[in-house]
């Protein structure tokens, strides 16, 4: 089987890497884990009988950086939104970059809303109402989980592969061919609006 | 006899002292030269030719040659005087018990029916265990020392008596009618199941004897073999009541005398019971053989139980090899069907030379030719090992296999020793496997590049000569599907289809060197591509002078100018290579070393929040000439499907990094005080 691409998406300081680093504690061994790079990520996990390797990539949350993000969905099959249970804003923003999301991708992903820094109980800010109509309204899965006690994060994930799964299935593309080709098609869009851009930069220096 | 006492004294004793005296101490400091030397072995050599008589004295040395000298010694006397001092002390002890040794255990000999021990021998064993009871103990770690039967049955014994005179001397003898085997197999055995096995014996004998009596018909001549049984087994009894004794002796020394008695007694009731039916016989065998029963678990002997050891020891040897035993057999198993596989591919490429001798240039089959030669010249070995999944099947059953030995072998055997040799087998069939597989590789790929070289030309030529991008594109993606199907479907790469993937690298990194040069700046649009390069470059130029890493937030403490020389060297080597393939892998090499750099500094938490304002900042600061003429011959060009996914990663965040930078407007930067 393939490896199936996730995207980590979420404002900064909201504990991206600090979820990807526990996934990757929870399923390491001290020894093995020397050879990753803590921003890429590649791991089988088992659904049922059958093993997906996810290669999860972790995404720059910062507002400079926004634009740039586009360039890493593509052709991922999942999503992981990451919120701040005690930041409203940071659930606010989510619904920026589903748009986004919606935009560069199409309906044809897997979303997962989760809700990190669980623990902080007491600060919360955020309803989990508010989050789960969310996730109602784009047909995502939500998640509370903590990345500082390693709450949630195995069955998350495991949920995550599961439905991957399940997607990869209903949407078999015959050939990779076919969508390398999608693939390119976009880079060529940016590449002249790149070009575009770059005219008009010349022009004003 | 003179002879080896001389030897004995003179080689080991008394010439050493005199060749190297300031050894001994017996000369104090004084540096001895050679001449010194010379004259001693001299005077060494002397001495040992006395021992060897005075005819060879005069042969050897040529001090004697002139035959003036002539020598009145009478050496053997004063070896003699030498040897018998000793003579009694060691007759009393260390071969008194060598005689015993021999005649309990090491004469085989089935007709030694009967030994005879003396008190005086009996005295000296009891001395020799106490002597030694608590060294051979000492080795073993299993048992518990106060707890040994040995141990509580010396400490019975209280003393050694002091020996006899040779008058009070006395004589037991032994029978021994069963043969010395069994006899030290019945010592062997200390537990009482092992000892049922020898009750069986006799009761067979019993049974058989039953049966004789039965058959009327051989009667006549089958009495005389039942009084032979009969006497066996009374041999047989008394023998163990004999063994009884002679360990009653040792326990009770002191009550040696009413032992005898008691003992003569004993046999007088057997002799008369063994007179009477075969079944009391049995019967008193059974209680016989439990009363021995009891003798044995209650009086091991100290070579029963160093023999127990010895035992034990061969058990975990044995088990240890068995361990190693299979590990080799699934060696040979994956060899045997490495070898098959080799064999395969061996006919594969014969048939594929004849085909290739017939149909294309004399250079592929000289090339075929070449590497056929390669492939059976391998020494056999090599040619077993390749085939990378096999091996990690191997070494998966290997780490399996070492839990078992773990719990297999005690502390005592060295068993990073064992585990090390087995580390080395299967290093070396990884080794040998990566050999393998690289020639292999290389071999499949360069044979189809040069089988399809002309549709390989036909379609570089095509696609340098296209009018525009989206053409050339499409060419060139037609192009990677069709070699794809190709690699599929060619017979060497679908029989070796490990190395399908690499095959492919390999066949697109070759390509894209005849490409490059059409590719990378288009013949039709050459100038306008050229000038979009040099005006990033002028541009970065400009950001470079008005930025700093504050600006990016990439956090001061990290950015020291000396540590990031390494990752921008690396992102430099880009321009070197030709194929879209090497320059993504050093773009994933550049963000390794970033990583280790700040892994280095001690920042743990290395997210892409991090991760990308540096990699922006290093291009930066590397400022590439062709920066956007790369990413677009990467991004088109490259094919998805071989690469890795980890480098299409960081090849996205270097792609972003080049976006921001380009989407960068100068007005927003901060201003440089000092220009204006």
């Amino acid at each position: 089987m393939k490896k199936q691409k996730v995207v980590l998406l979420g404002k900064g300081r909201v504990g991206k890497t600090s979820i990807f680093k526990r996934f990757l504690q929870n399923e390491f061994h001290d020894n093995e884990v020397t050879t990753i790079q803590p921003q890429y990520l590649e791991k089988q996990v088992k659904v049922n009988t059958e093993k997906v390797t996810l290669s999860i990539w972790d995404t720059a949350g910062q507002e400079r950086f926004r634009g740039l993000n586009p360039l890493f969905y593509r052709n991922s099959k999942a999503a992981i939104m990451v919120y701040d249970i005690t930041d409203q804003e940071s659930l606010d923003s989510l619904e920026d970059w589903l748009a986004e999301l919606k935009n560069q991708v199409g309906h044809k992903i897997v979303l997962m809303i989760v809700g990190n820094k669980s623990d902080l109980k007491k600060k919360r800010q955020v309803s989990i109402e508010d989050a789960e109509n969310l996730a109602k309204k784009v047909g995502a899965q939500h998640f509370c989980v903590s990345a500082k006690t390693g709450e949630n994060i195995d069955e998350m994930f495991h949920e995550l592969a599961k439905r991957v799964m399940k997607f990869v299935k209903e949407n078999k593309t015959p050939l990779n061919t076919t969508k390398s080709r999608r693939n390119f098609a976009l880079v060529n869009e940016d590449v002249e609006t790149k070009k575009k851009k770059k005219k008009n930069n010349d022009g004003c220096c | 006899m003179n002879l080896i006492i001389g030897n004995f004294l003179f080689l080991r004793f008394i010439n050493p002292v005199i060749l190297t005296p300031e050894r001994y101490n017996v000369v104090p400091e004084i540096t001895i030269l050679k001449k010194h030397r010379f004259n001693l072995t001299q005077i060494a050599k002397i001495l040992k030719s006395l021992c060897n008589g005075v005819d060879s004295l005069r042969k050897s040395s040529s001090l004697f040659k002139s035959k003036n000298i002539t020598l009145d010694l009478d050496v053997g006397k004063f070896f003699n005087e030498v040897a018998n001092i000793q003579e009694r002390i060691t007759s009393n002890t260390s071969t008194n018990i060598n005689s015993i040794e021999n005649k309990l255990f090491l004469d085989r000999r089935p007709r030694a029916k009967t030994t005879l021990i003396t008190l005086n021998d009996l005295y000296s064993l009891h001395s020799f265990f106490n002597k030694y009871v608590t060294d051979a103990l000492s080795k073993m770690k299993n048992h518990k020392f106060k707890d040994n039967p040995l141990v509580v049955y010396i400490s019975k014994l209280v003393q050694v008596p002091s020996l006899v005179a040779e008058d009070q001397n006395k004589f037991f003898s032994f029978n021994f009618s069963v043969t010395m085997e069994q006899k030290q197999e019945e010592i062997k055995t200390k537990n009482p199941k092992q000892r049922s096995k020898t009750l069986k014996l006799f009761k067979s004998k019993s049974q058989n004897i039953n049966s004789l009596e039965t058959k009327t018909r051989q009667r006549r001549k089958n009495i005389n073999l039942i009084n032979r049984n009969k006497n066996k087994i009374n041999n047989n009894n008394t023998n163990d009541n004999d063994n009884n004794n002679n360990k009653n002796k040792n326990k009770n020394n002191n009550n040696n005398k009413n032992n005898n008695n008691n003992n003569n007694n004993n046999n007088n009731n057997n002799l008369n019971l063994n007179d009477n039916k075969n079944l009391d016989i049995k019967k008193q065998i059974k209680i016989q053989q439990r009363k021995s029963c009891r003798d044995f678990t209650d009086k091991p002997v100290s070579e029963l139980i160093i023999e127990n050891e010895k035992l034990k020891n061969e058990n975990h040897e044995e088990l240890i090899k068995e361990a190693e035993l299979k590990l080799r057999k699934t060696l040979i198993e994956i060899d045997y069907i490495r070898s098959k596989h080799c064999n395969d591919l061996l006919e594969m490429l014969k048939t594929e030379r004849e085909a290739v001798h017939s149909s294309y240039s004399l250079n592929v089959a000289c090339l075929l030719d070449s590497t056929l030669l390669t492939l059976e010249k391998m020494p056999e070995s090599i040619k077993k090992m390749n085939y990378n999944p096999l091996i990690w099947k191997l070494k998966k059953d290997y780490l399996a296999r070492k839990k078992d030995l773990k719990n297999l072998v005690n502390e005592k055997y060295e068993f990073q020793e064992i585990v090390n040799r087995l580390q080395e087998l299967v290093d070396q069939a990884i080794n040998r496997s990566r050999g393998f597989e690289n020639i292999i590789t290389s071999l499949v790929s360069r044979r189809f590049i040069e089988v399809n070289e002309k549709n390989l030309h036909e379609m570089t030529n095509d696609i340098g000569n296209s009018i525009n991008i989206e053409q050339q594109q499409e060419k060139t993606l037609n192009f990677f599907d069709k070699l794809i199907t190709l690699v599929v479907n060619d017979p060497l790469c679908k029989f070796y289809q490990q190395s399908e993937n690499s095959t492919l690298r390999t066949i697109h990194n070759y390509i894209f060197t005849y490409l490059y040069p059409k590719i990378f700046y288009p013949k039709f649009n050459n100038q306008y591509y050229q000038k979009i390069d040099n005006d990033f470059y002028e541009k970065v130029i400009q950001i470079k002078s008005r930025i700093t890493p504050h600006f990016l937030k990439v956090p001061s403490e990290v950015w020291r100018k000396e540590q990031w020389e390494l990752a921008t060297l690396e992102l430099e080597r880009v321009n070197l290579y030709k194929s879209p393939l090497f320059k993504i892998e050093t773009l994933a090499k550049c963000a390794r070393i970033v990583n280790n750099i700040l892994l280095y500094n001690g920042i743990k938490e290395v997210g892409a929040d991090l991760m990308l304002p540096i990699i922006i900042y290093i291009t930066i600061t590397v400022n590439l000439e062709d920066l956007p003429s790369n990413v677009r011959y990467i991004d088109h060009f490259c094919c998805r499907n071989i690469v890795d996914p980890e480098h299409e990663y960081w090849f996205t965040v270097f792609k972003s990094a080049f976006v921001y930078l380009n989407e960068l407007e100068l007005k927003n930067l901060p201003k440089i005080k000092k220009k204006y």
